[in-house]
C-alpha cells in the first residue's frame, strides 16, 4: 500500500487515470484509422496479402454506378431525415409545450417510445405492416380509400421511402425531446412584451420563436444529418429478399458492408470508409462551428 | 379566447393521430405474436385477434436459440457498460480535477475522436481481431469500443461543476489518489452515472453492425444479429420474430416507464456524440 501511494502521486495520478483510454484508443482507433487509409490504396487478397494499387480503389469507386447510387441515395435519405426531423420535431415540440393541452405527458411518452426499440425489431414490425399483399396493414388500410396494393419494400418508387419511414419512426422521439427542451427554456418576458405590443401568434412564431430556437434547430439538423449518413441497419433489415439490396435502396454504409464482408474486397471497402469518414468529419466540424463546442478552457 | 380554444382542439387531434401512428407498430407486434402463423397475413385482416395462441412463444423458446441470444446480449451489454463506466469515470476524473502538462491537447484528442464513425474502423478492426484471434469472442465485441470519448467528456463536464473541497480534504487526510476516486468521486458522480449507464446500455443493446461482423457462430449472436437471421432466411419467420420482439421490448418499456427522467437524459445525452 505504501509503495502504491508513492507511484500514484498528485502529479502522476492523472496520467495513470487517463491511460486506459489512450491505450485502447491507440490500439483500436488510431492504428485502425491509419491502417484503413493504407488499405484503401491496396488490393487485399486472402485477408492478409496487400497489393499496392495507388488510387485504384478510388478510381473504381467513382466509376461504379452502384457506389454513385449509394452516394445519392444516402444524401437523399440524410437530407430527407433532416428536414422531417426538424420540421415535425419543431411542430410536435411546440404542441407538447403549449401548456393548455390535457394529457401532454401521455403524448410525450407515445412519441418517445419508439426510441427504445432496436432497429432490427422495429424493422421486423415495419416489414409486417408493409407486406406487399392485402394482408399487409398499410395496403389493407389504403384499400379502403381505393388505393391499389403497393410493393412498399421493393418498388423503386417506395423502397427508399420505407427505409426513411423506419428511420424517422425511431428518431423523431429524440428530436422532439430536444425541441421540447428548447421551447421550455424560452424567456417568457419577451413574449409578454410582444403580446402587449399586439403581435399575434404567427408574428410571435416568425419573429421570436424561430430566431430564438435557431441553436436547437442547428443542433437537431446536424445530428440527424450525421446519423443518417451512416445508415446501415435499416437497409439491412428492410431488404426484402435477404440477398443484396437493390440499387434503389443501397446506401454507403450498406455498400461498405457488402463489399467488405460479403465479397471480401477489404481494400475497396476501406476506400468507401475513407469517403464516409471525410463526409462525417466535415459535417462534425460544421456542427462544432455552429454550436461553439470547440471552446475548452 | 375563442381562437385559442380552436387551436387547442386542433392540437389535441393532431397529437392523438401522431400518438396512434407512433404506438400502432407496438400494438401490431403484440397481436401478431399471439396469432397463429396462418392468420398473420389473412385477408380480411384481423385487427383484433380472434384466436389467441401461445404457440409462437413456445416455438421460439424451444426451437430457436432465442434464450441463448438473450443471454449473449445481456453479457455484452453488462460487460460493455461496466467497462465503459469504469474508463470514463477514471479518465473524466483525471481530466476534470487535475492540472497536468498536455491536459488540453489530450482533451481535444478525446473530443476529436468522437467524430470518427464506426464505418471507417470496421474493416481494419476486423483484420486486427483475426490476428488477435478474437473473432467470435465477447471481448472482441466489447473491448475495442470500451474507451468511450463521450463518456469521458460527460463525466469531466459534470465534475467541473462539483467543488473540489471534498477531494482536497480527503487528500489532506492521507487518502490515496485511487482512494479519492473510489470513495469520494464515485459517490459524487451518482446522478451522472444513472444517465451514463442508460446511455451505454441502450447503445450496446442496440449494436448491430459490429457484432454482425465479429460473431460468426450462431450460438454467440446477440439478439439483434440473431433475430435478423429470421428475416434473411428463405422463409420469413414472422411468428417467432413477433414473439421475440415482444419479449425484447416489454422489459425495456417497463424500465422506461419506471424511470422516464433518467432514460430521457441518458438517450438525449448520447446524441451529442455524432
Amino acid at each position: 500500500m505504501a509503495g502504491r501511494r508513492q507511484v500514484l502521486t498528485k502529479k502522476t495520478a492523472p496520467y495513470v487515470f487517463i491511460s486506459p483510454f489512450f491505450i485502447l484508443f491507440a490500439i483500436f482507433m488510431v492504428f485502425p484509422i491509419i491502417h484503413s487509409l493504407v488499405l484503401s490504396f491496396h488490393e487485399v487478397k486472402q485477408l492478409t496479402q496487400l497489393n499496392f494499387i495507388g488510387l485504384g480503389n478510388y478510381k473504381t469507386l467513382f466509376s461504379t454506378p452502384r457506389f454513385l447510387r449509394a452516394l445519392t441515395n444516402t444524401t437523399y435519405y440524410a437530407v430527407g431525415m433532416c428536414l422531417l426531423n426538424v420540421c415535425i420535431g419543431f411542430v410536435l415540440g411546440l404542441m407538447l409545450t403549449s401548456g393548455h393541452v390535457p394529457g401532454t405527458n401521455f403524448y410525450r411518452a407515445c412519441v418517445f417510445l419508439p426510441v427504445l426499440v432496436s432497429t432490427v425489431i422495429a424493422g421486423a414490425v415495419f416489414r409486417l405492416i408493409l407486406v406487399d399483399t392485402e394482408g399487409g396493414f398499410l395496403n389493407y388500410l389504403l384499400g379502403y380509400f381505393g388505393v391499389p396494393v403497393q410493393n412498399w419494400l421493393d418498388s423503386p418508387r417506395w423502397a427508399l421511402k420505407s427505409v426513411m419511414a423506419l428511420g424517422f419512426w425511431r428518431s423523431i422521439g429524440l428530436s422532439t425531446i430536444y425541441f421540447i427542451g428548447g421551447f421550455q427554456a424560452l424567456p417568457s418576458d419577451v413574449y409578454e412584451a410582444a403580446h402587449i405590443d399586439g403581435a399575434n401568434r404567427m408574428q410571435q412564431l416568425r419573429y421570436l420563436t424561430i430566431p430564438l430556437m435557431r441553436p436547437i434547430i442547428a443542433f437537431v439538423s446536424i445530428v440527424t444529418l450525421i446519423q443518417a449518413y451512416l445508415v446501415f441497419t435499416e437497409v439491412f433489415v428492410l431488404n426484402p429478399s435477404g440477398g443484396s439490396a437493390r440499387d434503389t435502396v443501397v446506401t454507403l454504409g450498406y455498400y461498405l458492408y457488402e463489399s467488405a464482408f460479403r465479397f471480401f474486397k477489404l481494400g475497396y471497402g476501406a476506400s468507401i470508409g475513407v469517403v464516409m469518414t471525410l463526409i462525417i468529419v466535415v459535417l462534425s466540424i460544421l456542427q462544432l462551428r455552429l454550436l461553439g463546442v470547440f471552446q475548452i478552457d | 379566447m375563442k381562437p385559442r380554444r380552436v387551436y387547442t382542439v386542433i392540437t389535441v387531434i393532431v397529437l392523438i393521430a401522431v400518438s396512434a401512428v407512433m404506438v400502432f407498430p407496438f400494438y401490431w407486434m403484440l397481436i401478431s405474436s399471439f396469432k397463429p402463423i396462418g392468420r398473420i397475413f389473412t385477408v380480411p385482416l384481423e385487427l383484433f385477434p380472434r384466436e389467441i395462441t401461445l404457440a409462437n412463444y413456445r416455438k421460439l423458446i424451444s426451437q430457436t436459440p432465442f434464450l441463448r441470444w438473450y443471454l449473449n446480449s445481456i453479457i455484452i451489454t453488462a460487460a460493455y457498460t461496466a467497462l465503459a463506466i469504469f474508463f470514463s469515470t477514471l479518465a473524466g476524473f483525471g481530466f476534470a480535477k487535475y492540472d497536468f502538462k498536455g491536459r488540453n491537447v489530450l482533451l481535444v484528442i478525446v473530443l476529436a475522436s468522437m467524430m470518427i464513425p464506426l464505418h471507417s474502423l470496421v474493416i481494419p478492426l476486423f483484420m486486427l481481431l483475426i490476428r488477435l484471434g478474437w473473432v467470435n469472442t465477447y471481448h472482441g465485441v466489447v473491448l475495442p469500443f470500451a474507451a468511450n470519448a463521450f463518456g469521458i467528456f460527460y463525466i469531466s463536464q459534470y465534475l467541473t461543476s462539483v467543488p473540489s473541497d471534498l477531494i482536497d480534504a480527503a487528500r489532506i487526510d492521507g487518502c490515496s489518489e485511487f482512494g479519492i476516486y473510489r470513495m469520494v468521486v464515485m459517490p459524487l458522480l451518482k446522478p451522472a452515472l444513472g444517465v451514463l449507464t442508460i446511455y451505454f446500455a441502450m447503445t450496446s443493446w442496440n449494436w448491430f453492425l459490429w457484432p454482425l461482423v465479429v460473431m460468426r457462430d450462431e450460438s454467440l449472436f446477440p439478439l439483434n444479429v440473431g433475430l435478423s437471421t429470421f428475416i434473411s432466411d428463405y422463409r420469413q419467420r414472422y411468428d417467432e420474430l413477433m414473439a421475440a420482439s415482444v419479449l425484447c421490448v416489454v422489459p425495456i418499456i417497463t424500465l422506461f416507464l419506471s424511470m422516464q427522467k433518467q432514460f430521457v437524459s441518458g438517450l438525449t445525452a448520447g446524441s451529442i456524440k455524432q
